[in-house]
């Protein structure tokens, strides 16, 4: 999901619920409202709300594949290069040992695919990542504690300052907060 | 309910005249052509992997928590019932030892092989790994409370038994075959024997249920288990180079066996590449065809292992092994399906008992 750029006037607004359940049932009304552009934030994965955010993201699979595929043409190319570049006679053993290549393929496959599934996930993410304007907002440091929160981005098509806060009212969370952009370096 | 039982209760019947008039049938032809008794073996080797890997698979489900436990547990306890019908089967082999195994006749060079594979030996230790197995059956089915420290330490010496015997029934057909990892590459036969029978079961007798999803990754596990020790032990073979290890490939890659190993491979592969796939590993449909795919290649590896060391005329012996599997096979399921019946009343009359103190 795009974070909405400084260019907006602000981040975007923020509830906080006390309980996973109110979060889930605040996300599935926001979606069926119309709103796409949003994140859920809380301190162990809830199950289902992946789901409901319309999270389909299939890229970190399909790395991870990439990475498998490419890992076993390099583990066994390396090795009938490497083969066929330097001929060494050992016991009969033919040049080209497809039985004893396996298990070098095996590991870079394992390798490649881990690197790729590791790597594309930070990548995606914009990770690392040194600050976030979230983190402006005191009480968010509690998502990794006890509270749940939802964040509607300011990019999101039917925001409007006024009219999304009154809509994230009636699910009446513990309090909204206004996230504002974080200040650019002077 | 009656109406539903008697109908039950006829088949049941049915099955084990025929299981039985199929097993004595084969057994009577063994008789003739001692050799053929090598089909029996087969036969046993594939249908006491039910018991025996589902007591594998029982002990890691009281350890190991998750969906598993509500979707296999039922059925896996039922089949560790069937270990006194195990029992039952190996004594044509005792009878047979003369026929099956060369070292009968006393092994080349004598040493501590020459004590070790002796045919009162060799009884002794199956009848060891019955009582081992049995009794850590009886303890996980009727002593529930101690689930975890008979799990645990009966996960340790299960290993180790079965291990052994696995060696003395299947790899001691060639006594010049030396494989350090033979017995958990069998062992990996039995579990995935065991989980795509109780599988099976599952999907047959009710509703697939949300957790569905977990028995095509289980069964994914185990395919690729297996893949990765019948694979470490040729790949060992090939880099060693020993005649001996050599011989035991090139006996089982000649003529139809060669088939046979392409077979076994795409019949294992094949269901594991497909389970790859999310709509496979959900669809019950599916689940139930891949699990009659894996047991078929399996039913043809024990098939494999056993028949090419057997130099008796192979017609016979085919029709030795084709009547064990169905004999063995029909028991075994009327065996298993009265066992289901037999551990649900169980259970049920201990939560009775458990409500009125």
């Amino acid at each position: 999901m795009r974070e909405p750029a400084p260019t907006t006037p602000s981040f975007g607004l923020m509830a906080e619920f006390d309980r996973p359940e109110r979060l889930m049932e605040s996300v599935r009304r926001a979606r069926e409202a119309g709103f796409r552009r949003m994140d859920a934030y809380s301190p162990f994965p809830i199950d289902g709300l992946a789901e409901e955010l319309g999270f389909r993201d299939r890229r970190v699979p399909r790395l991870t594949l990439f990475g498998g595929v490419f890992g076993a043409a390099v583990g066994y190319g390396m090795q009938v290069y490497t083969n066929l570049a330097f001929p060494i006679e050992i016991g009969g053993r033919p040049l080209i040992a497809t039985q004893a290549f396996m298990l070098i393929t095996f590991e870079l496959t394992v390798l490649f695919a881990v690197l790729f599934a590791i790597g594309g996930m930070l990548a995606l993410n914009r990770l690392p990542r040194l600050h976030h304007p979230l983190f402006d907002v005191e009480a968010f440091h509690l998502a990794s504690a006890d509270k749940f929160f939802l964040v509607i981005f300011s990019n999101d098509a039917m925001f409007d300052p006024g009219k999304t806060r009154g809509f994230l009212e009636g699910f009446a969370p513990v309090r909204i907060d206004v996230v504002e952009h974080t200040e650019e370096p002077e | 309910m009656s109406d539903r039982v008697r109908p039950l209760r006829r088949w049941l019947r049915e099955m084990i005249i025929l299981g039985g008039a199929s097993s004595v049938l084969a057994l009577a032809l063994a008789a003739i052509e001692p050799r053929a008794l090598g089909g029996w073996l087969a036969a046993y080797a594939f249908w006491t992997s039910l018991p025996i890997g589902a007591l594998c698979l029982v002990m890691m489900m009281r350890l190991i928590p998750g969906a598993w436990r509500e979707e296999l547990a039922p059925a896996g306890e039922s089949a560790l019932l069937l270990l006194p019908l195990a029992l039952i089967a190996a004594l044509p082999i005792f009878a047979g030892l003369p026929a099956l195994y060369d070292w009968v006749g006393g092994v080349s060079g004598g040493g501590f092989r020459g004590h070790y594979l002796t045919p009162w030996f060799f009884v002794a230790r199956t009848l060891l790994f019955y009582a081992v197995s049995g009794t850590l059956a009886f303890l996980l089915v009727r002593r529930r409370d101690w689930s975890t420290p008979v799990a645990s330490a009966g996960l340790i010496v299960f290993v180790l038994i079965d291990t052994t015997v696995v060696i003395d029934w299947l790899m001691s057909l060639d006594p010049e075959f030396h494989s350090s990892g033979f017995g958990l590459y069998v062992l990996s036969i039995q579990t995935t024997v065991a989980l795509a029978a109780l599988i099976l079961v599952r999907l047959l007798r009710a509703e697939p249920s949300e957790s569905t999803v977990v028995l095509g990754s289980l069964l994914l596990t185990a395919l690729l288990l297996w893949a990765y020790f019948a694979f470490m032990q040729y790949l060992i073979s090939w880099s060693g180079n020993f005649p001996s290890n050599v011989l035991w490939y090139q006996r089982r890659a000649g003529g139809v066996w060669s088939l046979a190993e392409y077979a076994i491979g795409a019949l294992a592969l094949a269901p594991a590449f497909l389970l790859l796939f999310s709509p496979v590993r959900r669809g019950p449909g599916w689940l139930i065809a891949l699990s009659v795919a894996v047991l078929s290649g399996k039913a043809l590896e024990m098939a494999w292992l056993v028949l090419p060391t057997v130099s008796a005329a192979l017609a016979l012996t085919l029709v030795v092994t084709m009547l064990a599997f169905a004999g063995l096979g029909l028991l075994s399921v009327a065996a298993f399906v009265w066992a289901m019946h037999a551990l649900a009343s169980l259970l049920a009359e201990r939560a009775e008992g458990g409500a009125s103190p």
